[in-house]
C-alpha cells in the first residue's frame, strides 16, 4: 500500500471522495457509449474499447450500495497487475498528498479494500488498495 | 501489451432490446421460433419485458437461447480478451469481445451459457 504522503489521485463518485495511488492511475478518460455485458452485476456498468483493450467500468457508488449516480461521464483508469479498470468519477480533483490513517475501513465488501480515514484538501478521502480491490472484483465484488 | 487472444471467423450478432451479444456461428445448429422452454437472453440484461413476437431461438445441440434479432457476420474478427475482473461473469461463458458493425460485442459460448442458465433454472426450481 502506497504511503499517504506520496501522491494520490483524488476523485469523487457521488457524495464520496476516493483516492488511488498516483502511480496506479493511468489516465482520466471521457467515457464513450458503454457496452453492457450479459450477466454482469450492477456495479459493472459496461465496457469500452480503449487503445486495443477492453476496459470494464466500475461504479463505486453502486458497489458501495449507495444511490445510483447516472451523472458520470468520466472515469479514472486504474492499472494493477491483473489489468485495468475504469472507475466512474463525478469529479476529478487532481493529485494530492494525503494525511491521516491507513486502517482498513471495514471487514467485508468494498470497505475491506478501502483505507483511511485520510484527509486531502477537499475533505475526508477513502483510499483504494488497488490489488485487494482487483481481487475483490475478480471474486464478483461480493 | 496486446489485448487480443485470437481471431474468430463467423459470429452471430444478436440484439436483445438495446443490448448486444454475439455467439460463434459454429455453435449454432439452427435458428428457430422460440419453443417456450429455452431461456430469453433478456434475463442476462435484467430485462423484464416479454419476448418480442418476432424473436428467434438460437439452437445449440441440447439447448438454446432466445434473442430479439440476429444477423450473421462472416468476416474474421479479432477476439479481444475478457478483463481479468470479468472472467467469472455468466459462469465463465464470456469468451471475449469483437468489434463489428461499428460496435463492441460481448461474445459468449452458447454451450457454456446454456449450461449456466440451465443450472440457474435448476437452482431456482429446487
Amino acid at each position: 500500500m502506497a504511503e499517504l504522503h506520496r501522491g494520490h489521485l483524488v476523485f469523487s463518485c457521488g457524495a464520496s471522495l476516493y483516492a488511488v495511488p498516483a502511480e496506479t492511475a493511468a489516465e482520466v478518460v471521457t467515457l464513450p457509449l458503454l457496452t453492457r455485458v450479459p450477466g454482469a452485476p450492477v456495479h459493472l456498468v459496461g465496457v469500452f474499447a480503449h487503445r486495443g483493450e477492453v476496459l470494464p467500468v466500475v461504479d463505486l457508488a453502486r458497489l458501495a450500495g449507495k444511490p445510483l449516480d447516472e451523472a458520470f461521464k468520466r472515469a479514472v483508469l486504474v492499472r494493477g497487475a491483473s489489468g485495468a479498470v475504469a472507475l466512474t468519477a463525478t469529479r476529478v480533483l487532481g493529485v494530492s498528498q494525503l494525511e491521516g490513517k491507513q486502517d482498513r475501513l471495514g471487514d467485508s465488501g468494498l470497505s475491506a479494500h478501502l483505507r483511511g480515514p485520510a484527509r486531502g484538501p477537499a475533505g475526508e478521502v477513502a483510499v483504494i488498495d488497488p490489488e485487494g480491490f482487483f481481487d475483490f472484483l475478480a471474486r464478483g465484488g461480493a | 501489451m496486446t489485448a487480443t487472444d485470437s481471431v474468430v471467423e463467423g459470429v452471430v450478432l444478436c440484439r436483445v432490446g438495446g443490448d448486444r451479444l454475439a455467439v460463434l456461428a459454429g455453435d449454432v445448429v439452427g435458428v428457430e421460433l422460440p419453443d417456450g422452454a429455452s431461456p430469453y437472453a433478456g434475463r442476462l440484461f435484467e430485462r423484464v419485458a416479454s419476448i418480442p413476437a418476432d424473436a428467434r431461438l438460437l439452437r445449440h445441440e441440447v439447448a438454446g437461447l432466445v434473442v430479439d434479432a440476429l444477423e450473421v457476420h462472416a468476416e474474421r474478427l479479432a477476439l479481444m480478451r475478457v478483463p481479468e475482473v470479468m472472467k467469472w461473469v455468466v459462469g465463465g461463458a464470456l469468451m471475449g469481445f469483437v468489434q463489428a458493425a461499428g460496435s463492441l460485442w460481448p461474445v459468449v459460448s452458447l454451450p457454456a451459457l446454456s449450461r449456466h442458465l440451465g443450472g440457474q433454472a435448476g437452482r431456482a426450481r429446487a
